[in-house]
């Protein structure tokens, strides 16, 4: 599409005035829900933006389908509202919600074409035919199926039925688009490949996407911020460096990618910085952004979340933590290796190390001495 | 697994005697009702349609066909629309008594049908219902209802709850989803369940036998035409009406095979 196009709707142009990323779309305030006596969710608080890509992201049965269906008006809270602009949508039915679902098994109609399945929600809103036509041509344009116009479901790929399912909701032009792991069928490298897509997608047509995922790697990848759902409750909302930089706990730090969890007690404070007494000796932390960890007492167990891929092999003097050991592990996979230290303190837990294999080359091997160094900007205390 | 050639043959041979013995029987009607036959002696070169002219030519059998087929039509509109709602009802009615209902409908197929047949006839005559083409319907769809039923609930059963999430999430109201995504996903359960009905419909005896008024079915002709004596047109009557339930047959397993 051109920079400026002058076929396109009045709406279209509209919604391609840039967006402030801070006006709140829909609102989630103080949503419960139970099934049958089992608490699903538990006083949910989310707020989506207008154009962003917000990801729910949870283990399976943490709520995060539930949050979705919500949303969708397929079930509704036990407590809290639902704010559409302002406005309550809790009692407002599926059909008149100004949403639209990419289910996860797509749920194609079997006995319609791709353009049936396309036109669908236009011909319910009683859509002249020929308004719906190019409507429905564009959407396919949109999503690379021109010309499987006549094609039915059982004759596509799963890629393919996932795009169809795509433009069937693009057709409408939601001001919100829910998708409920919708790349879960895939393979991996058609996964990836849609990632991409869908992401890209979203950027062209401005329009705000919530999904749905299990996968922190899908979640990372595409989303403008990430809401991490916990059994029922939120644990930590924000933009995938946050989630990944700044855990807020435990979980979290687990959840993303691969962390080493130095057990100590907090110590003394100093100017930004915090003091935990660990098997390993005494460890400087970073405690920028976080109040409650420079006030919390001496002596609370905490644990320090540390990347792999932060740790320094033979640390200049610039680096706040240093510890000495023997290299218990050394793994080769590819461009980085990991090395497994066991430092010298006696009940000091093992070390995970992530080194450009480069690096790690350099005559690292099992049973060897060497110190490893941390700044204390690059870890972080956890209190739960 | 493969035999060893003695009882791979002994099997063969075994199979195709046990056909010859329980169906050639039906093959010899089909092949008789096209030659003149005296005695029990047939004349081969006597190969023709004149039975089935001869057949048609009796006005009582032109008569019994056309009721036949009023009889069929009949009970396959009504076990249709009925096995539809009462399928709809079991699924979305939510009622607590749908397992009951479920039951009661399914019981006549499995009662002898000279019980099903007699328990209407003395309900018609007590109630004083004259007795016509209407109450053999009635007895036929008593009869095939449990089948069209259970072909239609069972499709209904299969349809996932997301396509109709699906349509409303589209903007699609209840019943916009009911026109266009739950009766097309119906259609074809309907028509197959449709065909076994007037299949049931059409070769049914006994029933029909207890509750018809004056008026004759194809199948009741034939018994009142073996009552009287064997004639040649017998043949014709048997074949045609074995021909009618094999093609019935096929249409019926062809559509309920479901769709790749």
């Amino acid at each position: 599409m051109g920079a400026i196009d002058i076929t396109a709707p009045a709406a279209a142009n509209q919604r391609q005035a840039p967006l402030s990323m801070s006006r709140p779309l829909l609102v989630l305030e103080g949503i419960e829900k139970g099934f049958g006596g089992a608490q699903v969710l538990h006083g949910i608080d989310l707020t989506i933006n207008d154009g962003e890509f917000l990801t729910v992201l949870g283990a399976s049965g943490s709520g995060k389908t539930t949050v979705l269906r919500l949303i969708g008006g397929f079930t509704e809270p036990s407590a809290g509202r639902i704010l559409f602009e302002g406005a309550d949508i809790v009692s407002v039915p599926a059909y008149r919600r100004p949403v639209n679902t990419v289910f996860q098994d797509y749920a194609l109609f079997p006995h319609l074409t791709v353009a049936g399945n396309v036109a669908y929600g236009l011909e319910a809103r009683g859509t002249a035919r020929d308004v719906l036509r190019p409507k429905v041509a564009e959407a396919l344009e949109r999503v690379a199926l021109k010309g499987f116009d006549a094609r039915y479901p059982s004759q596509l790929s799963g890629g393919q039925r996932q795009r169809v399912a795509l433009a069937r909701a693009l057709v409408l032009e939601p001001r919100l688009i829910l998708l409920d792991e919708p790349l879960g069928a895939l393979d991996a490298a058609l996964r990836r490949q849609m990632q991409v897509f869908l992401k890209q997608l979203q950027r062209e047509i401005r329009t705000t996407f919530l999904l749905v995922t299990h996968d922190q790697e899908e979640a990372i990848v595409m989303s403008d911020r990430i809401c991490v759902l916990d059994a029922g409750r939120i644990a930590q909302i924000g933009t995938p460096h946050e989630l990944y930089y700044r855990p807020a706990s435990e979980y979290i730090a687990r959840f993303f990618g691969d962390n080493n969890l130095i057990e100590g007690r907090l110590g003394p404070s100093a100017a930004a910085v915090r003091f935990v007494e660990t098997a390993a000796g005494r460890l400087m932390v970073s405690t920028k952004d976080q109040s409650d960890v420079a006030e919390a007492p001496t002596g609370t167990p905490v644990k320090i979340a540390l990347r792999p891929e932060a740790i320094q092999v033979a640390p200049g003097s610039e680096f706040e933590n240093h510890l000495s050991g023997t290299i218990r592990d050394v793994t080769f996979a590819g461009a980085i290796s990991q090395i497994v230290i066991q430092p010298s303190g006696e009940t000091a837990r093992p070390l995970t190390i992530k080194l450009a294999s480069r690096a790690a080359g350099l005559g690292l091997s099992r049973g060897q001495p060497i110190s490893a160094g941390w700044r204390s900007a690059d870890c972080r205390i956890l209190l739960r | 697994m493969t035999f060893p050639w003695p009882v791979a043959w002994a099997l063969r041979a075994f199979a195709g005697l046990v056909l010859v013995i329980l169906y050639g029987p039906l093959a010899v009607a089909v092949v008789l009702s096209f030659f003149d036959q005296t005695g029990t002696s047939v004349d081969w070169s006597s190969f023709g349609l004149q039975w089935y002219a001869k057949l048609f030519a009796n006005r009582g059998i032109g008569e019994a066909l056309v009721n036949t087929f009023i009889v069929g039509a009949g009970t396959v509109v009504t076990s249709v629309v009925l096995g539809t709602v009462f399928a709809l009802y079991f699924q979305y009615g939510g009622s607590p008594w749908r397992g009951l209902h479920r039951a009661i409908i399914v019981t006549p197929f499995l009662l002898p049908p000279i019980v099903t047949g007699l328990s209407l006839l003395i309900f018609f005559r007590e109630v004083g219902v004259p007795r016509s083409l209407l109450t053999v319907v009635i007895g036929h769809t008593l009869l095939v209802l449990a089948l069209v039923y259970r072909t239609i609930l069972q499709r209904l059963q299969s349809l996932s709850p997301q396509l109709i999430e699906a349509s409303y999430d589209l903007g699609a109201t209840r019943a916009y989803t009911f026109r266009r995504v739950l009766l097309p996903h119906l259609a074809s359960a309907a028509v197959a369940a449709g065909v076994l009905a007037f299949a049931l419909s059409f070769d049914e005896t006994l029933i029909t036998l207890l509750v018809t008024g004056s008026d004759n079915t194809l199948p009741l002709r034939l018994w009142a035409m073996v009552r009287t004596g064997f004639t040649p047109d017998m043949n014709a009557l048997i074949t045609l009406i074995l021909a009618a339930t094999a093609a019935l047959s096929v249409a019926v397993i062809s559509l309920v095979r479901p769709q790749p």
